[in-house]
């Protein structure tokens, strides 16, 4: 799609701005329905879309994102918008910086329409944890977009941009991807700098693209990607070429097809694996033995981060509450209980629990060492198989209000999503087709770490051939 | 890990949240329910993990560079709820009772 409007755009079809006009309309018309931006960025958008057609009239040539509308969940920072992260302690903060993917975004030439809504601080996998408002899938209005990339999601999927960037720590990109028939790539850890995003759980955090092709996913992954001396932990990757589909040797985990997975995903994924085989490619059962442990993992590591990465909140420095304390510790206290969500409290408290005194070795530190054997199943399957492809989720997109109530419904949502970020690994959604309500689902596809390109390679090869054999 | 006892007001404590008896009392039942789910990770053998393994990690350093943040439309300071010569105005730390 990128390409295609680019090349719309120099052969003087169109242009930044009528490209970003033609979406602000449609975000004008639609956005009330689907609730996916909660800030909508028009005169900026509009802006950086002028200077990109001055640009190109003078020079005659567009840079690789140049006159392309996105969207930006909006935990990760734009300088100068209101930054929320679908929190009410967060709901009068304005970024003062740019995160480094935006800066990356923007010198690309990547047109900003807005901020998109999430779960609060990203906790949760329905985008109904928002403090403003629930987001709707375009598929079905009654039903959720996931999450909790959830307001990225619906807006791709229902054409009020043409890509977004999501946060993904538990499965936030590639769940709401496939709830809303998209691609959503969460790249390794370190791919992609977090500088600039608001953080959950640091050491599981990646940003990455929310598209309706793989191309379109490569491009903006290429432009986000790379070593930032302001994120300790990212790495330059290297490129790849082009994997040829007769050498791929494809593992196909036991432990992602249990029962309760619901019946047409698992036929959905099976026949992706039938025409790859036909296609050539060597599938073959593997095992990962501790897959059933890694939810339980993630919900001892997340947590424990995000406490700390949530303390720093206390309403004093930006963001103000209209707050009745005077006093230091009272303004503390109150703020935190007024401006955080249910979710956010569990995962403080039960972090903060499970980091206290007497408890931290049979909680934290045996969750490390859970999250170890994880990673150590996966590079043992990796010496046999050159990616393992799995259901991205169990079920297709859940009603509005279905799993609200109980917190480890919704947790269950992220299964099959979770072990990716545990083990630090790529891992990319990639839309199979509809189920017989018309819902959309996903196969997920995982790498090695920091075979990122590869990966996209290789899911663009399975993309095509998914469609050619429709 | 079995059963953790937890003293829910001793939590909210430390982390600085005030809520109201009947919001404690659901977090409290949530909280129950997710030690329950998470208490699977008994069954599993970690004694050959090493706690080497836990620490691949290196030191990445780089140079410390002052930078002027643009302040326009809005700067950090602007955001301060209180503020004295770009310095942070909080109430008193320390109570004096």
């Amino acid at each position: 799609m990128i390409k295609e409007l680019q090349d719309k755009i120099r052969n003087g079809e169109t242009t930044a701005v009528a490209l970003t006009q033609k979406y602000l309309t449609e975000i004008k018309k639609r956005n009330e329905s689907v609730g996916a931006y909660l800030t909508v960025l028009e005169e900026e958008a509009l802006a950086q879309a002028e200077q990109i057609d001055k640009q190109f009239q003078t020079k005659g040539q567009l840079a690789t994102l140049a006159g392309i509308p996105c969207a930006i969940k909006d935990n990760i920072l734009v300088f100068g918008s209101k930054t929320t992260a679908g929190s009410k302690i967060l709901e009068n903060y304005f970024a003062t910086f740019d995160a480094t993917v935006i800066k990356k975004l923007k010198s690309a030439g990547a047109i900003i329409l807005g901020k998109t809504n999430l779960d609060e601080f990203a906790m949760g996998s329905s985008t109904e944890n928002s403090a403003f408002l629930k987001t709707k899938n375009p598929y079905d209005l009654e039903r959720v977009p996931g999450g909790s990339s959830g307001g990225s999601a619906a807006a791709v999927a229902a054409d009020l941009a043409v890509f977004a960037l999501g946060s993904d720590t538990g499965g936030s990109i590639r769940q709401p991807a496939a709830f809303c028939g998209l691609v959503g790539f969460k790249p390794s850890y370190g791919a992609v700098s977090r500088f600039g995003l608001i953080a959950l759980a640091s050491s599981l955090d990646q940003i990455g693209p929310l598209t309706k092709t793989v191309e379109d996913a490569k491009i903006v992954f290429e432009t986000i990607s790379g070593q930032d001396e302001f994120d300790s932990t990212t790495e330059k990757l290297e490129g790849a070429s082009m994997p040829e589909i007769k050498k791929m040797r494809i593992g196909v985990p036991r432990e992602y097809f249990v029962s309760g997975i619901d019946e047409e995903i698992e036929l959905g994924v099976r026949a992706l694996l039938e025409k790859l085989q036909k296609a050539g490619a060597d599938i073959r059962e593997i095992s990962l033995p501790h897959t059933s442990y890694a939810l339980a993992c993630y919900y001892i590591i997340m947590p424990a981060e995000a406490s700390a990465n949530l303390a720093r909140y206390d309403s004093l420095r930006y963001a103000p509450l209209g707050l009745s304390a005077k006093g230091f510790k009272e303004i503390y206290f109150e703020a935190r209980g007024k401006g955080f969500g249910p979710e956010p409290r569990r995962r403080i408290v039960l972090g903060t629990f499970v980091l206290s005194a007497g408890y931290y070795e049979a909680y934290y530190l045996k969750a490390q060492k859970v999250r170890q054997l994880i990673a150590d199943d996966f590079s043992k399957a990796f010496d046999s198989v050159d990616f393992i492809i799995t259901p991205t989720t169990p079920t297709p997109a859940f009603k509005l209000g279905d799993k609200l109530k109980d917190p480890v419904s919704m947790y269950l949502s992220d299964i099959f999503t979770v072990s990716a970020n545990l083990a630090g690994l790529p891992a990319i959604n990639l839309p199979i087709g509809f189920n017989k309500k018309g819902l959309p689902l996903g196969a997920q596809i995982i790498g090695p770490r920091f075979h990122d390109f590869t990966l996209l390679n290789f899911a663009q090869l399975v993309e095509k051939i998914n469609n050619d054999l429709a | 890990m079995s059963v953790a006892k937890f003293n829910i007001d001793h939590l909210l404590e430390l982390c600085r949240i005030k809520i109201s008896a009947q919001e404690k009392e659901s977090l409290e039942k949530d909280l129950l329910k997710i030690l329950e789910y998470v208490e699977m990770l008994d069954k599993v053998d970690t004694s050959k993990v090493s706690q080497q393994d836990l620490k691949s990690h290196k030191n990445v350093l780089r140079s410390d560079s002052a930078e002027i943040f643009k302040t326009a439309p809005l700067s950090l300071i602007d955001q301060f709820l209180e503020s004295e010569n770009n310095y942070l105005k909080i109430p008193p730390i320390f109570d004096h009772d």
